[in-house]
């Protein structure tokens, strides 16, 4: 028997990926991706559509700060019937905004089914400040970061919440311009780099899975509105992805004497678009034997190739490319013999 | 519950330069371990290449009596 061909698809947020950096529109990338692989490891920026996901059997929800303990070596995924949901919400959403998310929450459960524990609201507005770094990349910093941690601490310990999902307010004040690029499919997602470092630090702190929603007031209507975009205009919430996703996402595993834990010596390929090779989990997994699968066409603000950082890596232009070279390594197929160039074999001296 | 006292911690936005000159990859344990000096880094990234070396952007966590 041989074992499950595993794949990890990382499209990190806020970098202005062409696909995967506005409303989940990675999502039918994941999907192509999970029907040539046993089992494929992605992230909730992948995942998440506001309102829009698409669950699938063979896919792993797992967090960013968690994927890239799992890529080192550090952690590894253990694979759960479901998981009991705990609900933070930060103290500065206003009140009918929080009812709202209540009743997302009451609806997942009603009509999805899915196990959510009781509600904890934050005990500070947890103060959330935007950041775009002169390479374009977004990120955030948490003012409160200690009201953060008291309230996923109290959904864990009161309310055995085994995953979390949090709802912080975001700042309405985005510049105009920024924002109406990336409501038309241009420009780079100035809430994703925040969104990540919210999540990062529950799931070091705690390493249960966790995944994070922004509450915004609404925006006007926009008739030139990009598709790539639109999954985030359907409503007042983004809700609904996090709980599908973390319905179901691995426990992380930090005791390595364990069995029944996949590890990364698991993934058999990563693909990531080939301008982003400079994140934790891409450095880490290259000192193994997993194969790097860059894609050129998903674009991004940064320039960090596999040339630059001396990786070894195959180069696809597109996924539709990249899908055909996972298919050539799962039947153990040099994806170098479906080109025109084959080097000859050298003797070596 | 309450066991990380109020405003013990911060999150902070840093930039810096790692020097890289040589031909294999960067380690990213040896860029956290230069991170730290800062705090415990959530989330970074290499975001540019250059003869000076890799530019590292990252928000590091930290308590304050560090």
């Amino acid at each position: 028997m041989q074992r499950p061909f595993t794949v990890m698809l990382i499209i990190p947020t806020g970098i202005g990926a062409a696909i995967g950096g506005y409303a989940g529109d990675a999502l039918p990338v994941a999907r192509a991706i999970s029907a040539v692989c046993d089992r494929l490891i992605t992230h909730p920026n992948v995942m998440n559509g506001a309102q829009l996901y698409w669950p699938l059997a063979n896919v792993w929800y797992v967090e960013g700060y968690g994927l890239d303990q799992f890529a080192a070596g550090h952690w590894g995924l253990r694979p759960v019937h479901g998981q009991r949901i705990g609900l933070l919400l930060d103290q500065g959403i206003e009140v009918d905004l929080r009812i709202r998310h209540l009743q997302v929450a009451d609806a997942a459960r009603a009509t999805l089914g899915l196990s959510l524990t009781d509600a904890v609201v934050t005990d500070q507005p947890l103060g959330i400040t935007l950041k775009t770094a002169a390479s374009g990349v977004t990120w955030g910093t948490i003012e409160h970061p200690d009201s953060l941690l008291r309230g996923a601490r109290r959904l864990i310990e009161q309310e055995q919440a085994t995953a979390i999902a949090v709802v912080t307010r975001f700042p309405d004040n985005v510049a105009s311009a920024v924002l109406a690029d990336y409501r038309h499919g241009q420009g780079v997602d100035t809430l994703a780099g925040a969104e990540a470092v919210i999540s990062h630090l529950i799931v070091r702190e705690f390493q249960i899975p966790c995944a994070h929603a922004p509450a915004l007031a609404p925006l006007p209507l926009d008739p030139d509105l990009s598709p790539r975009s639109a999954a985030e205009e359907l409503g007042y919430t983004f809700l609904p992805c996090v709980l599908a996703g973390l319905s179901r996402a691995p426990q992380f595993v930090t005791d390595s004497s364990l069995t029944d834990v996949v590890k990364r010596s698991a993934v058999d390929a990563v693909i990531v678009p080939e301008s982003a090779c400079g994140g934790s989990a891409i450095l880490n997994l290259s000192q193994t034997q997993t194969a790097l699968i860059t894609v050129a066409e998903n674009q991004t603000t940064l320039a960090v190739t596999p040339k630059h950082l001396h990786l070894s890596a195959v180069r696809a232009r597109s996924y539709s490319e990249a899908i055909g070279i996972l298919v050539a390594l799962r039947e153990g197929l040099d994806p170098q013999s479906l080109t025109p160039n084959i080097r000859p074999i050298q003797v070596r001296p | 519950v309450d066991t990380i006292a109020a405003d013990a911690c911060k999150t902070e936005w840093v930039i810096l330069t790692l020097p890289y000159d040589h031909p294999e990859p960067p380690q990213p344990e040896l860029i956290e371990a230069f991170l730290r000096q800062w705090g415990e880094p959530l989330r970074w990234a290499i975001t540019h290449v250059s003869e000076q070396g890799l530019e590292i952007e990252a928000v590091v966590f930290r308590m304050m009596d560090r």
